[in-house]
């Protein structure tokens, strides 16, 4: 006969002991889903809070760095910023620069142009220029590349001249992937008047790539950037765009009787030590990150991954968390000892029948097992109940707490009119203590209940401990003086 | 043929201060096939030689041989679990078990394998005056020499050579304590099992082949 079998006949003829012990079971096992569920609410809504954090990092000048500019004479600094941003923890960064340009085979979207002294550029168009295959824009949506692609890392690396354009723009002129677009400076018409017929650069792109523009137009007079607005790598046009610069600055020396051209520094050398933000992809990622090369990077920058905000805010989830860890530790380490001796007792009382399975020659691990077997389908029962009434309770409890435990915050706002602000601040985004706390959510989630069940599991086991050294050294010799 | 051997056993408890010996350099050869019965007076340490020769307890001093091994050389827990079984004055069935899945339990355990155990165990208890209700009846709803007989059969379940049984009716009335000794004669005769019974009662020990006086710490063959 089977050892299941054994167990269950055992188990429904101690029906009484067995119900009491599920009974200890039920009542302890509440208290342990509520402290589950209180922690791993407390400790998601952490990690949810972090996630609406978005996971950006952005590089913050040190006040009192070495030199004002310094990163642009600092080689070794943009070197290292330039091998940051190849961390595989990173899922996308901006580092963005762009150029105005006149579109030369087509027409620029036009739009009513509400204020009157706000005048468009004819034809007028936007290129944005990234160094990496995506941009914030793009992860987040509000770019949404609806035919062809995005450019690729290899075109990056050759400068290919590859566009993506807005539908909107794309309809006007019936264009499709495959088509190319010309594009002059858009101070071009100007220069030429000085270097008459001898200026005329020009730049090509073949379009690869058609995007709906999502953003959420702020201003009716930005709506037609919004649609002129062209995606490309960004060192496809600085060449170009340095054709301009030259140009201009010629003008100048010419006009004002500047001599010193070297002290131009090309657009691709100022694009290279400009600044990225950086956005991980996992936002628990951020301190080691941040950890793993701020040092390299310290005497210029610091780096922001809005911390301060999030610290401050996520305290009370921390002190919830720590709580609720002791506790835990203190339900689990009462219920060892509670059914250590409950065991202890039980086994006691089953010297005889225990006795008797050692006379007919059972193994002491097998009579071990089966009262180990018989007390977890007790505990599993126990806990089942509790699962309910535990979630129960606990989701009352759980708004208890989160509401007691509001600290006042004294988080320094970042105001827009500050003369330093930070505007690559703006990719942060915005996060509230209710946010934080409405993020506590006590739920007893399947893997969470599957967690308890494993922690019952081991706490059966750690209490069967003690009762089966018991059993080891029981002594089958009793049986026989027994009287029962 | 000897199916049990004891060599030189010596067995002394630890009484206060002293030892107090209870089996002093005791040697005998059990047959096979033959129902013994050992008496004595109380306190003589008879139920101390069944605990030794059931394996229940290694011996100290001396040694006991199964068929020509050593009970060492068999393994205690192997030894009881497949060459022996024990048959007790307070019948110890497994009180949350029915009779038949007793007797399934015990034959689970051998190492000899039997095929249709429940077919086996219900003609076993039947032959024993069991029948199929009261088999599958908990054994706590049976009455002392229904259990006694559960058992008994159960000994026999286990398919094993040597029956050792300690005042297996003891607790029984004169007419049930006749019908259990019938029982213990016959296995003897027809399944040529080796019986020790350990009793005080003379109807008991004058059914033996061989009756066994354990005094002055040695067994000594009264008839
Ligand atoms: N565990 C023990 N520790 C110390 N002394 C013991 C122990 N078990 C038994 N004894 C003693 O050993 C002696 C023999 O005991 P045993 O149980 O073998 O006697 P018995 O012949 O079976 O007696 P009875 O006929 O009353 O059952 C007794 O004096 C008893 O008190
Ligand atoms: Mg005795």
């Amino acid at each position: 006969m089977g050892i299941l079998q054994r167990v269950v006949s055992s188990i429904i003829n101690k029906k009484i002991k067995y119900f009491l012990l599920f009974i200890i079971f039920f009542l302890l096992g509440n208290f342990l889903v509520i402290g589950i569920g209180i922690n791993d609410a407390s400790k998601m809504a952490v990690i949810k809070s972090r996630e609406m954090l978005n996971p950006i990092i952005i590089f913050e000048q040190v006040d009192d760095s070495p030199e004002d500019y310094g990163i642009y004479y600092d080689d070794a600094i943009v070197e290292i910023i330039n091998e940051i941003v190849l961390d595989e923890r990173i899922l996308v960064y901006n580092k963005i620069t762009g150029m105005n340009m006149v579109v030369q085979n087509a027409d620029a979207v036009d739009i009513n142009v509400v204020d009157e002294n706000i005048k468009q550029i004819e034809n007028g168009v936007y290129i944005s220029g990234n160094n990496t295959d995506s941009m914030f824009e793009i992860d987040d949506g509000s770019y949404e590349v609806v035919e062809g692609r995005f450019y690729t890392l290899d075109e990056i690396k050759n400068s290919e001249k590859v566009v993506l354009i807005t539908n909107q723009f794309a309809d006007l002129n019936n264009l499709k992937i495959g088509d190319k677009l010309q594009f002059k400076g858009d101070n071009h018409d100007e220069l030429l008047k000085y270097f008459e017929d001898d200026f005329d650069p020009i730049i090509e792109y073949e379009i690869i790539g058609i995007f709906n523009n999502n953003q959420i137009i702020e201003n009716e007079n930005e709506d037609y950037i919004n649609y002129n607005v062209m995606l490309a790598p960004a060192k496809s046009f600085l060449d170009f765009e340095d054709n301009y610069r030259n140009a201009d600055l010629q003008l100048a020396s010419f006009i004002y009787g500047w001599k010193d051209e070297s002290s131009m520094v090309k657009s691709e050398d100022m694009y290279d030590a400009e600044l990225p933000i950086i956005k991980l992809k996992d936002p628990d990622d951020l301190a080691s990150f941040v950890e793993d090369y701020e040092e390299m990077i310290l005497p210029y920058y610091t780096m922001n991954y809005n911390n301060e905000l999030f610290e401050n805010y996520g305290k009370p989830l921390d002190i919830i968390t720590y709580f609720s860890n002791l506790i835990l530790i203190a339900i689990v380490v009462n219920m060892i000892l509670m059914f250590t001796a409950i065991i202890f007792l039980y086994v006691k009382m089953r010297d005889n029948e225990i006795g008797i399975l050692l006379s007919i020659g059972i193994k002491k691990i097998e009579i071990m097992t089966q009262i180990f077997l018989e007390i977890l389908i007790i505990g599993f029962l126990g806990i089942s109940l509790a699962l309910f009434s535990g979630s129960l309770l606990g989701n009352k409890f759980g708004n208890e707490i989160i509401n007691i435990s509001v600290v006042q915050n004294n988080i320094n706002e970042y105001e827009d009119g500050d003369m330093f602000y930070n505007h690559d601040k703006d990719y942060f985004s915005e996060l509230t203590q209710a946010d934080v706390f409405n993020n506590f959510d006590f739920n007893i989630t399947k893997s969470l209940a599957i967690s308890i069940y494993f922690m019952i599991f081991i706490i059966v086991l750690i209490s069967c401990v003690i009762p089966s050294i018991l059993i080891m050294i029981q002594d089958p010799n009793k049986i026989l003086n027994r009287k029962e | 043929m000897v199916i049990l051997k004891i060599e030189n056993v010596t067995y002394s408890y630890k009484d206060g201060g002293y030892q107090r010996v209870i089996l002093n350099d005791l040697s005998y050869e059990f047959q096979e096939g033959k129902f013994y019965t050992i008496i004595g007076e109380s306190g003589s340490g008879k139920t101390t030689f069944l605990s030794l020769i059931a394996g229940l307890e290694k011996v100290k001093s001396g040694k006991i041989y199964f068929k020509d091994k050593s009970l060492d050389q068999i393994g205690y827990s192997n030894y009881r679990r497949n060459d022996i079984a024990l048959v007790f004055q307070h019948y110890n069935l497994i009180n949350y078990l029915s009779a038949i899945q007793n007797i399934s339990l015990a034959m689970s355990k051998t190492k000899k394998k039997i095929k249709k155990q429940k077919y086996v165990g219900y003609a076993l208890l039947k032959k024993f005056g069991i029948g199929k209700s009261k088999s599958d009846r908990s054994v706590t709803k049976l009455s002392g020499g229904e259990q006694q007989r559960v058992a008994i059969a159960r000994a026999l379940a286990s398919n094993v050579e040597l029956i050792l049984a300690d005042e297996p009716t003891g607790n029984l009335d004169k007419s049930t304590e006749i019908e259990i000794i019938s029982i213990f004669k016959n296995l003897a005769l027809e399944y040529n099992k080796t019986i020790i019974v350990v009793t005080h009662s003379s109807d008991v020990s004058d059914q033996s082949d061989i009756i066994l006086r354990l005094v002055d710490g040695k067994l000594v063959e009264m008839k």
